[in-house]
């Protein structure tokens, strides 16, 4: 069995197709257990966990001559997006989402929903839509319970935290207020256990 | 001018369908570019090419509108450049504007009107702090809002003075 040590904009289905494992496999192998209940979800792992590679096992299908056969590779990553505006409808409004020099069009859902599938171990990409581009990084956010997590997570919900630096500096605790007081918590400004979990859910991951 | 090292949203991916989302909220920007003396839509500068930046990338492009208006979406993730008559103007998102009836409050409003009061010329979305020191030069820029707005002139931040620098600012 391999071990991989995670970089920054890496997740768990661009490891997996790195070494042509699924995703689901190696997530529920007993050997990652510790880090699976340490992380919670595999979509959001930290640059420097080790994951064990279970080797991929053999399979023999038996195909008739002159037949066609198809095989559907499993996995491959998604990307939800929730966008929203103040005081502004953007619903039905079309964008274009651009991941390694590919675009998918498509209109911003209801509730200002983009999902799309997107390519294996792509690491940036930008989004065109209500009149510019939205340049953004790919498989970048860290876990709900790192600073920088929380830090990218204020900052895209609205709360200005500045740099994602993985320093509780001033501005990052006057944004953490600012949520806590948005989301009828007590303004500490401290990321406490109840504000990371508020956090998580608003955001969605 | 520096241009700002790169902040740009960061987005997990999930590998099932319903597995995480991610969230991106998005706030409009409006700056208003106008010629001196006064507070008045048709002293805006109207037909003026902008291009916003983001890093290396341009992110938008447009001409000021009739009153001089820019006007366009970011997220506090990010820091922007807008460049407008051969000038880069630094854009990043407050997490609070305080309010118009603190002394900073004022300063910051005052400020971006262009009648720079407190602090040297500090540019908008910058979150340097102002001095909160209502000494001569709050003053002067009280009563030259005042003399443009052609209000009583006594160089002090009452209620109307208030209401019309609120007004004139947007926020």
């Amino acid at each position: 069995m391999r071990s991989h040590r995670v970089r920054q904009g890496e997740c768990l289905s661009s490891i997996a197709g790195k070494y042509g494992q699924s995703p689901e496999i190696i997530w529920h192998h007993v050997d990652n257990k510790v880090l699976k209940a340490l992380r919670k979800t595999p979509d959001v792992l930290l640059a420097g966990d080790i994951l064990k590679i279970p080797s991929i096992e053999q399979k023999k299908i038996n195909c008739a001559t002159d037949g066609k056969h198809s095989f559907v590779r499993l996995g491959g990553p998604y990307l939800h997006i929730n966008l929203s505006v103040n005081n502004e409808s953007i619903a039905g409004e079309p964008y274009e989402l651009w991941v390694d020099g590919r675009s998918q069009a498509g209109k911003i859902g209801n509730d200002g929903k983009i999902d799309a599938r997107i390519p294996i171990g792509a690491t940036t990409g930008y989004i065109v839509a209500l009149g510019r581009r939205f340049d953004f990084g790919l498989g970048d956010l860290d876990p709900i319970d790192t600073t920088t997590g929380a830090q990218a997570r204020l900052n895209q919900l609205g709360f200005a935290a500045g740099a994602v630096d993985n320093d509780l500096g001033d501005k990052t605790k006057a944004s953490i207020s600012a949520f806590q007081t948005a989301n009828g918590l007590d303004a500490t400004g401290e990321l406490d256990e109840a504000t990371r979990d508020k956090l998580k859910n608003e955001y969605g991951t | 001018m520096l241009i700002p090292s790169l902040i740009q949203p960061r987005f997990a991916r999930s590998i099932t369908a319903e597995a995480s989302r991610n969230a991106l909220t998005l706030r409009r920007v409006k700056i208003r570019f106008q010629f001196a003396g006064g507070a008045d839509d048709t002293l805006g500068i109207e037909g003026a090419r902008w291009t916003l930046t983001s890093g290396k990338s341009q992110v938008g492009t447009g001409r000021t509108a009739a009153n001089g208006e820019v006007s366009f979406l970011m997220s506090s993730s990010e820091t922007l450049v807008l460049q407008i008559f051969g000038t880069q103007y630094n854009v990043s998102l407050h997490a609070l504007l305080q309010a118009v009836t603190e002394l900073s409050g004022q300063q910051k409003r005052l400020d971006g009107l262009g009648y720079m009061a407190g602090y040297q010329s500090t540019p908008i979305g910058d979150d340097e702090p102002d001095d909160g020191d209502d000494g001569a030069r709050t003053r002067q820029a009280t009563l030259n809002l005042q003399t443009d707005s052609a209000m009583a002139m006594d160089s002090v931040m009452g209620q109307r003075t208030r209401q019309k620098l609120e007004e004139t600012f947007g926020a």
